[in-house]
């Protein structure tokens, strides 16, 4: 009986998750196209957030410098050194993990307000770096005509392509995320963040899996900076700006920290508000401020806490089965 | 070192600003007894306790644990060495369910690590399996097993120390230290809780009790130790204790 809920389960949400593959096929406009590649890429962005701050309690303002390390890294050797693609987007995701590292280790000493200062830093600093190491970046004017993704013969230049690729590319992230909840690493982490001293005491260790979020939150970050360079075509400094970092931040927030469900959903509104209320032309940004602040006033926990109280959102959670709720993996040990 | 012995503690001082906690301490405690700790308020009890436990740094002494010294190991190191513990405030992971809460207690008892994580490895799932097999067998052991998919946060304070303790458990420990467990406890859930810590010491767990239970005390261990302003004024069996004039007046007042 589990078995065959369990095989409807994996059947309906594969079948759900192909259809939306298949969105470009219905003809959508290129423009929506392109925006909700951009979306993925901040869907990848939060999750990388999700990690260091829903899951271990570390709240960072330093996630700019993951998408501008990636988004530069990639373009720069791509171009400049001639590496493939797929070797830019590996370099991204590798040299984002070190800082990722790097940064996990100088923010074990703090907590709270501070690790959020420290994090700041660290995209100021390397927005200083890039603006000054002109030879390399380009410095203020930046890097322009990245090219398009390519392996090989496969050419993602068309709107359509883009959006298979990184919607393909989205689905791993989630895939991985939602793993690293429910395992012995993602456990761990969730421990650092309700209470380092029990934890401890448990057997873990709190340093380690500090630096291990930050190190796969800089992977996943770097990953989102690679594919977003090759998406706009041109990169300037303001990737590394504080208003990135404290946008990827809202997004997790007004989801509903430390639900993946929570930083997905919030991606998306983010990424499509703008565009939404656009027509109001210069009122845009007011609007969009005003809808914020109802947002956290009203859901300090996350729109996904408002999805929880509708029983019609049913269906979602039998979807999303054990990743949230931990009920039905209790079940199939004792019936 | 003697044989048989588990805990020693020699000259074990932990000061806070100009004041002694824990003063001069030295204590052993022999494999498989079940040991009291018992002094007023404020006497350093749970402070000799997160000395031991790694969780404040102490100022001087040694302490040995199975012959080793751990004398400034991080918690997580001591805890694998096999020394677990419930805290005087019960400290549950309240936004994780009660099964997860144990399952976290077989933590360094697996060893999936990032790529199991990410790739949910045959090997992972196994290992997740048994820890799940084992939790529950602890949460049955305290007999809460029918909560284990409910939040920790919504258990009841008496059932919440209940949680931590299969949480302690599931660590397989050596010594197994519970500060003031029956507190918040009512007088049918502390007569339960009696049997369970027998339980527990029939698996050969040395267990380390600070209570301020008397009748708690004085039916489970079998040897007391007590102190006052960090000191040790008398340890012997609960008879001896019960007649000692030093913590008469320590407890009474003179």
């Amino acid at each position: 009986m589990l078995n065959i809920k369990r095989k409807l389960k994996f059947a309906v949400l594969g079948g759900l998750l192909t259809l939306f593959a298949m969105l470009p096929l219905l003809g959508i406009s290129r423009f929506f196209l392109y925006l909700f590649s951009q979306t993925f890429i901040y869907i990848i962005l939060a999750l990388s957030l999700h990690i260091v701050a829903g899951l271990s309690g570390q709240f960072s303002l330093g996630h700019a410098a993951f998408l501008g390390l990636g988004a530069y890294t990639s373009p720069i050797l791509t171009m400049r050194f001639g590496f493939p693609f797929w070797g830019g987007i590996c370099c991204s995701m590798v040299f984002c993990g070190f800082l990722g590292l790097f940064m996990g280790v100088s923010c074990l000493k703090v907590r709270g307000v501070y690790l959020a200062l420290v994090t700041l830093g660290f995209g100021m600093i390397l927005e200083r770096l890039c603006m000054n190491l002109t030879g390399l970046t380009g410095g203020g004017l930046g890097i322009i005509d990245i090219p398009h993704l390519a392996f090989g013969q496969l050419k993602f230049s068309s709107e359509a392509s883009i959006f298979f690729l990184f919607v393909v590319i989205v689905y791993l992230v989630i895939y991985l995320s939602f793993n690293i909840r429910n395992s012995r690493m993602g456990r761990a982490f969730v421990t650092i963040r309700e209470n380092e001293v029990a934890a401890a005491t448990m057997g873990v260790n709190i340093s380690k899996y500090k630096v291990i979020a930050f190190l796969i939150s800089g992977v996943f970050g770097g990953l989102a900076g690679g594919l977003f360079a090759h998406l706009k075509g041109y990169i300037d400094p303001s990737v590394f700006s504080i208003e990135t970092s404290l946008l990827i931040f809202c997004m997790v927030i007004i989801g509903g920290m430390g639900s993946l469900p929570g930083a997905v959903i919030g991606a998306v509104l983010l990424s499509f508000l703008p565009e939404i209320v656009r027509p109001l032309a210069e009122y845009r940004m007011l609007i969009y401020g005003i809808l914020l602040i109802i947002l956290i006033i009203f859901m300090p926990k996350g729109i996904i806490s408002l999805i929880r109280k509708i029983p019609r959102f049913k269906i979602f959670w039998f979807l999303l089965g054990s990743a949230e709720k931990n009920v039905d993996k209790h079940n199939t040990v004792a019936p | 070192m003697e044989k048989g012995m588990i805990l020693e503690t020699k000259g074990l001082t932990k000061n806070f600003g100009g004041i002694a906690a824990v003063n001069n301490l030295n204590l052993k405690v022999t494999k498989d007894e079940i040991r009291g700790l018992i002094g007023p308020n404020g006497s350093g009890k749970t402070t000799f306790i997160n000395t031991v436990t790694g969780v404040l740094a102490c100022t001087s002494g040694e302490i040995k644990f199975k012959g080793h010294s751990i004398h400034g190991l991080k918690p997580h190191s001591i805890a694998s060495l096999g020394v677990s513990r419930t805290f005087q405030q019960v400290l549950l992971f309240n936004e994780l369910t009660v099964l997860e809460n144990v399952i976290l207690g077989r933590h360094y008892r697996t060893y999936a690590g990032i790529w199991d994580a990410l790739f949910r490895t045959p090997r992972s799932r196994r290992e997740e399996e048994a820890a799940k097999e084992h939790a529950l067998g602890c949460l049955a052991l305290v007999g809460l097993e029918d909560k284990a998919s409910e939040l920790a946060k919504n258990l009841p304070e008496g059932q919440r120390r209940l949680v931590e303790v299969a949480r302690a458990l599931a660590t397989e420990p050596k010594l197994f230290f519970l500060d003031e467990p029956t507190g918040g406890m009512t007088e049918q859930e502390v007569s339960g809780f009696l049997k369970l810590i027998k339980e527990i010491h029939a698996r050969s767990i040395t267990i380390f009790l600070i209570e301020h239970n008397m009748r708690v005390v004085m039916e489970v261990a079998e040897f007391i130790t007590v102190i006052n302003y960090g000191m040790k004024i008398a340890e012997g069996p609960p008879e001896e204790i019960q007649r000692d004039k030093e913590v008469i007046d320590a407890y009474l007042g003179k």
